[in-house]
């Protein structure tokens, strides 16, 4: 019997691309290549981060700016019934709105329940959504249903700065109701002053 | 205000300090030779008579002469008619030895006379509208008839007595009355060529020079004491002539001393005391349940009065059985004065509310305040320090309590001279201001009319170089001693001194307060530590040559007359705040008052109502007492129960004595606190309220609160009841003033005498009472028994801010009370709670009325103020049924608006409509 010499290579060795799952891999790789580099197309086409800063800053002084002429309620009371509410006219369609003086702990409860109505936090009471912030204390118990103006005696009005460690640990900073729109600056923001004509200085460390 | 350890060291060694004042610091009738003559005349009578042929009648006017038949001494007597059924006599000497002083400043201006038809008989019959007056000629009477009721007499009683001006006589030989020394010497020198009339009666000691303690009167124009009987024949008691801490019906004097007006400082007064206070008002009121007629006496010397009422107490009913005197005797005051003329106004009526009105047209009324003046004003004898002021300030905030103003005492000063600070506690009074004003609080700063005689001190330069002090009988500046040590007081009856001290309050010469810094008059009786009776001597000579003596209660008048000047000066576009402790007739026009020193216990706090309901009647409205009472610590229910009451007084203001403990409401365990707390609230809620009330004293002279018998004339139990009182005719408030009860009885008055009285609503809860008569009402320790009554609307604002100033803009609650018929009606006013612009117009005045379901307003006036405010809801009390829902137009266009019930009533909710417009609200079935 003739000898026959085999490469032990030879005998053993597989070319790559006639291993399945290797070429398997190799088409998922190549797919995702593909795709990134279709994605690297459309790369400009993407916020940039000092526009994701600058609607985030948009968002915020939005909390704290007056409104006196544009509002989403009737924040003047007396000029309300009879006159059509101002819409308003956010820059930004797509904005996230907080009412203003709310902590964000509470952003959900302030939105519309099953029924279409406002829970007051305190569970003691539920009123149309449109009573919402409309300058008249239907949550007499908590203040709740007015976060943004001076109408409940024991409403809370949660300042726009809000000192946070960077856990989330703090000190809520608020100002009782009472002082909303009363001519005296109290957060240190100044921004429960958001219908009077004062001019408050930013204090905030 | 203030006399503690001090003056126990001034003049410790002669008092003997007990519990409260010592009395004997101060005269009784007995020890003042003038009331102890014109006294007798009581029980002797006099003999006074027209002399015929010396009538004269003008248009609004008839004079005669009187004749004093026992010695002959010839007197001339004015009766005028004035508008508004009022009649004015005055009687004094025909030809005098020297003028005889009349009191100026105390009227707000000259009486309008009206025209008289005169009807000469045996008597003489002087008719003027419905108001009607008798003379008789002898003996001199007069009778006044309104509508031809009779409701007052003078001299019924034959009580007339006039010291007419003499020399003095010569002392007979070998008398040497009261030890003659050597003011009496010089007397006998002057006079030695007086000829003594044979008729004169010897005099008694004390005629000519008198002595109290080791002060010394010297007397030198010797007696002259006026006195006169006033008989209420329709009245069945009388009230009025404050400052007494006494009940609000006056008690009979037989037995007892009479009721005293002389302005004192009285160091820890005590309760049920007929003494002297601080201030002096003398009118008097007669009621009965058909006529109400009043007598205002205006003399500013030393007065005292007599009361005879038929009130059947052991004692009055045993001197009654004794004097045999019948039940049927009405009522009469007898005024007796030291010095002066007779000068009384004779005030008929018809109703209370007429009197109170006819008073208010003589003498004036508070002009409206600024709005924070009605509010929560925080003090202590003293805030110690910039810091201090500062942090009490914060502290409110901290626990969301309102406050108005702040109110530093005398320590501010730098050493008692006023018109100057402290440089080390206060460095920077600006600053401090500023800080609170920014916050809408204001400052107080006292003021005293003692001047401390220290040469380098430039008020006191000033008053020395020109002679602006109050001077003694020989000519030199007095010199007292008070707060500041050596002080002197200026003459402020002269118009420069009036003038030079207003000026001072002028910010460029007073540069370290700014022009919403206002100011508190204390001490201004005058107080004199070193004094007889803690005052200044009678001798002492003001301007125009006048003695201390005729003027005395008048000194803190015209001191305010100064302050008021000063103020509006400094600035024309405010109305000044001013607290004064001293008072007189007239004193209303310019400052509040306060009931002075009390002390922390029950019995002041019951006082509190009392006391001011009398000075409510005689024109100060604008009063009130010292929350938790200024000597001694109050323990807490005590300072919760006296917040309550002092929430319902018209003047709302905590204060302490610098030796008690700090009583700031924090410093109170939280129950308490909470307490405090929602008494602040309620006191702000009705800001409204008491801010109408003022502008209608203002227009109409009605007194802000009222005793019970002002709108239920008719319902004799209700006469003496001190211890309720009405805001208007709106609520009637009756504090609890007791230690530790669970239930206190509320008398509800009758508008009839068949026991029919009107509707009142629990203010907190709406139950409704409807039986006239007392009621047992349960308490607990957070409850004001409120009423407010059935037929009335009344304007509130619920929203709590930090001082009134910052509830400007903010929305009104109507609350409305039906009456039985469904209806009610009540006013609101409102402008820029500050400035004088509502008098040109610049305000809303506005009249809601309520009937057949349906709520309008009407404007009195034009609505002229541009207000941010708005009406957020309306609650509406005693109707049968909730409707739902409710209808308002307004300019033609409708809106629904939703309706809840609360606890007894219903709630519309935000109707929204401003308050300058025109709205209609209609309730659906």
């Amino acid at each position: 019997m003739r000898k026959t010499w085999v490469k032990r290579e030879n005998i053993y060795y597989k070319p790559f691309y006639k291993d399945k799952s290797k070429m398997f891999f190799l088409l998922i790789f190549l797919v995702g290549i593909s795709f990134i580099a279709y994605q690297a197309f459309s790369l400009n086409q993407l916020p940039s981060v000092q526009q994701l800063r600058r609607k985030h800053k948009q968002m915020m002084q939005s909390l704290g700016s007056k409104q006196l002429d544009v509002d989403d309620f009737d924040g003047g009371g007396g000029a309300g019934w009879g006159l059509n509410l101002a819409v308003p006219a956010t820059q930004d369609a797509d904005a996230i709105k907080i009412i203003r003086g709310i902590r964000l702990f509470d952003y959900d409860a302030y939105k519309p329940n099953y029924k279409g109505n406002f829970k007051c936090l305190d569970g003691s009471k539920e009123i149309p959504f449109d009573h919402l912030n409309d300058n008249y204390c239907d949550c007499d118990a908590d203040g709740s249903d007015e976060p943004s103006t001076n109408a409940c005696a024991n409403g809370r009005f949660y300042c726009k700065y809000q000192k946070r460690h960077i856990t989330g640990r703090g000190l809520d900073v608020w100002v009782w109701a009472s002082r909303v729109n009363d001519n005296v600056c109290d957060c240190c923001d100044g921004s429960d002053e958001w219908t009077t004509h004062v001019k408050c200085q930013n204090n905030c460390a | 205000m203030r006399l503690t350890l001090f003056v126990c060291l001034i003049i410790g060694a002669l008092i003997n300090y007990a519990a409260g004042v010592d009395p004997t610091n101060f005269k009784t009738c007995e020890q003042s030779s003038f009331c102890r003559r014109s006294r007798k005349v009581q029980s002797s009578g006099s003999k006074y008579a027209l002399i015929r042929g010396t009538l004269n009648t003008y248009t609004d006017s008839v004079t005669a002469d009187l004749i004093n038949k026992e010695n002959h001494h010839q007197f001339t007597m004015k009766l005028e008619a004035l508008v508004g059924s009022t009649f004015r006599l005055q009687i004094d000497e025909k030809q005098p030895l020297r003028p005889r002083y009349r009191v100026e400043h105390a009227l707000k201006g000259k009486p309008e006379t009206a025209q008289i038809r005169v009807l000469e008989s045996d008597e003489l019959t002087i008719t003027s509208g419905s108001a009607k007056a008798v003379i008789q000629g002898d003996p001199f009477r007069i009778d006044f008839y309104e509508n031809d009721v009779h409701v007052v007499s003078v001299n019924a009683k034959n009580w007339l007595y006039f010291e007419h001006l003499r020399q003095k006589a010569q002392a007979p030989a070998g008398e040497a009355a009261d030890g003659g020394d050597g003011a009496q010497q010089e007397q006998q020198e002057q006079n030695s060529d007086a000829v003594q009339s044979p008729s004169e009666p010897i005099d008694e000691p004390g005629t000519w020079e008198e002595n109290f303690k080791s002060h010394h009167d010297t007397k030198p124009y010797g007696p002259q004491a006026v006195a006169l009987d006033f008989s209420f024949p329709a009245a069945e008691m009388l009230f009025g002539i404050p400052e007494h801490a006494d009940s609000f019906a006056l008690k009979s004097t037989s037995g007892t001393d009479p009721y005293r007006l002389y302005n004192l400082d009285v160091f820890e007064y005590i309760v049920d005391s007929k003494m002297a206070l601080y201030g002096s008002v003398p009118v008097l009121y007669g009621h009965g349940p058909q006529r109400t007629a009043g007598v205002y006496w205006q003399n500013a010397a030393e007065t005292w009065v007599d009361i005879y009422t038929t009130e059947t107490n052991v004692v009055s009913s045993l001197v009654n059985f004794v004097s045999g005197s019948r039940k049927s005797t009405p009522p009469a005051a007898h005024f007796i004065s030291e010095s002066g003329i007779v000068d009384a106004f004779i005030m008929l009526g018809p109703k209370p509310i007429d009197v109170f009105k006819q008073y208010a047209a003589l003498t004036g009324t508070h002009e409206l305040p600024q709005l924070f003046s009605l509010g929560y004003h925080q003090s202590r004898w003293n805030y110690n320090d910039e810091r201090d002021v500062t942090s009490v300030s914060a502290k409110f905030d901290e626990y969301n309590m309102p406050m108005d103003t702040m109110w530093l005492d005398i320590e501010y000063t730098d050493g008692k001279r006023y018109f100057t600070w402290d440089k080390f506690k206060f460095p920077e009074p600006l600053t401090m201001i500023k800080n609170l004003t920014e916050l809408g609080r204001h400052l107080v700063v006292i003021i005293d009319p003692h001047i401390k005689r220290d040469n380098a001190y430039f008020f006191h330069q000033d008053c020395t170089e020109n002679g602006y002090y109050v001077k003694t009988r020989e000519g030199n500046d007095y010199e007292g001693w008070c707060w500041p040590g050596s002080a002197s007081y200026p003459d402020f009856f002269n118009p420069v001194v009036r003038d030079y001290y207003a000026s001072q309050y002028h910010l460029s010469k007073f540069k370290t307060v700014t022009e919403d810094v206002m100011i508190w008059n204390d001490m201004n009786e005058p107080s004199v530590f070193n004094g007889p009776e803690i005052t200044a001597p009678k001798d002492l000579v003001h301007y125009g040559n006048w003695e201390h003596r005729d003027v005395h209660n008048l000194y803190g008048h015209m001191h305010l007359m100064g302050t008021f000047a000063g103020l509006q000066q400094r600035d024309p576009n405010q109305r000044p705040f001013i607290l004064s402790r001293a008072h007189f007739a007239g004193s209303q026009r310019y400052s509040a008052i306060w009931t002075g020193d009390n002390m922390a216990d029950w019995t002041h706090l019951q006082h509190s109502t009392k006391m001011c309901l009398t000075e409510a009647v005689a024109g100060f409205s604008f009063c009130g007492a010292d929350v938790g009472g200024f000597f001694g610590n109050p323990d807490a229910e005590l300072l919760e129960r006296w917040y309550q009451t002092g929430a319902f007084l018209p003047f709302f203001r905590a204060h302490a004595h610098i030796d008690t403990k700090r009583r700031e409401p924090w410093l109170f365990p939280e129950r308490t606190r909470q307490i405090i707390k929602s008494a602040l609230l309620k006191r702000y809620s009705y800001l409204p309220l008491w801010y109408t009330s003022f502008y209608e004293l203002e227009q109409t002279g009605e007194p802000v609160i009222r005793p019970l018998l002002t709108h239920y004339p008719l319902d004799k139990e209700a006469f003496a009841i001190d211890n309720q009182l009405l805001v208007q005719q709106r609520l009637l408030v009756r504090p609890v003033m007791q230690q530790g009860v669970s239930k206190v009885d509320v008398y509800f008055p009758a508008i009839d005498d068949k026991k029919n009285g009107d509707y009142w609503y629990d203010v907190d809860t709406y139950q409704r009472q409807e039986r006239a008569g007392y009621e047992s009402i349960p308490v607990d320790e957070n409850k004001i028994p409120v009423w407010q009554r059935g037929g009335s609307i009344v304007p509130r604002k619920e929203r709590q801010r930090r001082s009134s100033k910052l509830m400007l803009n903010d929305p009104y609650t109507l609350v409305i009370c039906l009456d039985r018929q469904g209806k009610a009606a009540g006013t609101l006013f409102l402008d820029d709670e500050k400035s004088y612009a509502y008098r040109d117009g610049k305000h809303i005045y506005v009249s809601y009325e309520f009937a057949d379901n349906q709520l309008t307003n009407r404007f009195i006036g034009k609505p002229q103020y541009k207000s941010e405010a708005w009406i957020e809801r309306i609650i509406i009390a005693g109707l049968g049924h909730v409707p739902t829902p409710a209808t308002i137009t307004v300019n033609g266009i409708s809106q629904q608006l939703e309706v809840e019930q609360r606890n007894g009533a219903i709630v519309v909710r935000k109707p929204a409509v401003k308050m300058d417009v025109d709205f209609a609200l209609k309730l659906n079935n």
